[in-house]
């Protein structure tokens, strides 16, 4: 029971990444109806600006992860401008494959100026774990889960309570009617997507410090995450996205404790697969596929 | 106050204006009339800069707005209430209402405004916090009208305000568009409910195939024999 409750609590703090990471996904759909493939890539590129950082001026924790913040703010917009702003009328499956492409052109980037493929990323804290009764908590995963919890609450005040987030919301759920509000509808856009690369960026720094190494694979690796817990919670869904994230890493955290590390990922996949048949509007339920048909009426 | 010369839309191919030219001066209602396809929406749309025009000139308070993305055209006060009303039902009224006031600077004014525009529309004031789903046609498009109010426009485009509406509620909306006149507001109306228009409006423009065949004065188009044949009549016959 100790083990079991011990992998629900590592599994929940993993899963508060794989929650930023869904968020970024979502907030992306949920606005602009299309996926975003090299949403894990920029990131990735963000980290290695991060690396770059280290490596050049032995930089300190906070100047690295603003570093891979930037990084992956600015390699975002560069996805945006190329798969989203100039096919913004055009059909939704030209910016996913667009974005796919854009997903290969950043990794080989990637592989050209990085050619070690792996590289020592600098842990953010490297203190001993922390014991708390039968269990243990280390740092790091901690630092994790506060970061993601203060940024979750903030994202919510924003789409709640702000000018702007009621634009935000306005647009994702009719364009065109944003529009007739005098909306910057493109503006809105940009900065939802800023946003996205923006949390994306910090989940990217908290799990590779954490996992103190980086190799290009890690945009794949983040794709896939964040994609899964995306589906999981429901997409376009903000609260369904931490919840999807959290499930996948409880998921993962007993199936390698119970099942051993390589069904890791084969849990997860499978998981995804039941909700896919049994569930498909994911956690959030049915909303989610409602709006998804609502934006492919109006694609 | 609008000023109208030439103006083009394009479609890809299709040619959907070709050449209007209007004029609305300040504090008249005009009417926008024609059938289906004629080019009224696309002119509204060209105006207030959801659609580029392909050529031509539109003018507003004296100045060029041809080129203006719509949210600088709003800036200056030109409103359009949307065809179909666009109400975004996962909001709540009162969010919809400040939509509406997006472009207004200052939020405490907006609040204000709410207090403001809900004195034409007293049955919207108990509904604020249900959602813009619930409401009927006739109730959506009332606050349509007065999501377009809170913007505070000098003029005011309606796009087809009673299409799908129930008689008793398009009167209600047309008695509504007369009172707005009154409180200084000049619109410019599109509808296909050709009598109605013309009996509020000072003016009137005829639109056949993205071209202006006929305008001046609403009572004498109503007369024209044009008109009567074409659309009166019709209704007349049910």
């Amino acid at each position: 029971m100790v083990d079991f409750i011990q992998n629900c609590l590592d599994g929940i703090m993993l899963g508060s990444s794989y929650g930023l990471l869904a968020i970024g996904f979502t907030l992306i759909f949920g606005v602009m109806r299309r996926l975003n493939l090299s949403y894990g890539p920029s990131i990735m590129v963000g980290a290695f600006v991060g690396t770059l950082v280290y490596l050049e001026f032995q930089a300190n924790a906070v100047a690295i992860a603003a570093a891979t913040v930037v990084g992956a703010v600015i390699v975002g917009i560069y996805v945006e401008r190329l798969c989203f702003r100039a096919i913004r009328r055009g059909a939704a499956v030209a910016s996913m494959v667009s974005s796919f492409v854009i997903w290969m052109q950043l990794e080989e980037i990637v592989t050209v100026v990085f050619p070690d493929r792996t590289y020592f990323f600098p842990p953010l804290v490297s203190a001993a774990p922390v014991e708390l009764g039968p269990f243990f908590f280390k740092l790091e995963n901690v630092v994790m889960f506060a970061c993601a919890a203060v940024m979750t609450v903030w994202l919510h005040w924003l789409l709640q309570r702000t000018r702007f987030g009621l634009a935000l919301r306005a647009v994702s759920e009719d364009p065109r009617a944003a529009l007739f509000m005098g909306i910057n509808v493109g503006a809105v856009m940009s900065l939802a997507f800023v946003i996205a690369s923006a949390f994306g960026g910090v989940a990217a720094y908290l799990i590779v410090s954490a996992d103190g190494q980086i190799t290009p694979l890690f945009g794949l690796w983040a794709t896939f995450k964040g994609l899964i817990a995306m589906m999981l919670g429901g997409m376009g869904s903000i609260p369904g996205a931490i919840l999807g994230g959290l499930l996948l890493g409880v998921v993962e955290a007993q199936s390698i404790w119970y099942l051993g590390t390589e069904y890791r990922d084969l849990s997860a996949y499978f998981l995804l697969f039941l909700f896919l048949v049994f569930r498909p509007g994911g956690l959030m339920g049915q909303l989610a596929v409602e709006r998804e048909q609502a934006a492919t009426r109006r694609v | 106050m609008l000023e109208v010369r030439d103006l083009q839309v394009s479609y890809g191919k299709v040619r959907a204006v070709q050449g209007v030219s209007l004029e609305v001066e300040e504090g008249e209602i005009v009417a926008l009339i024609g059938a289906n396809g004629a080019g009224k929406s696309s002119t509204m749309h060209a105006v207030c800069g959801i659609e580029r025009p392909a050529g031509g000139q539109v003018r507003f308070l004296g100045q060029s707005i041809a080129r203006l993305p719509p949210h600088r055209i709003m800036r200056r006060g030109i409103v359009q209430v949307p065809e179909g009303r666009l109400i975004f039902g996962g909001l709540t009224i009162a969010q919809n209402l400040r939509l509406g006031a997006y472009n207004v600077p200052g939020r405490a004014r907006a609040e204000a405004d709410i207090d403001r525009v809900l004195a034409f529309f007293p049955m919207l004031r108990d509904r604020l916090d249900e959602r813009g789903a619930a409401l009927s046609g006739g109730q959506a498009q009332m606050l349509a009208l007065a999501r377009g109010l809170m913007a505070r426009p000098k003029l005011l485009m309606l796009d087809e305000p009673s299409l799908g509406l129930a008689p008793i509620a398009a009167q209600e909306v047309f008695a509504l568009i007369a009172r707005l006149r009154g409180a200084g507001v000049t619109i410019l109306l599109v509808e296909q409910n050709v009598r109605q228009a013309l009996a509020i409006a000072d003016r009137g423009y005829v639109l056949e195939s993205g071209r202006i065949i006929l305008d001046g004065q609403a009572a004498e188009l109503a007369e024209h024999e044009l008109l009567v044949s074409a659309y009166l009549g019709l209704q007349r016959g049910g």
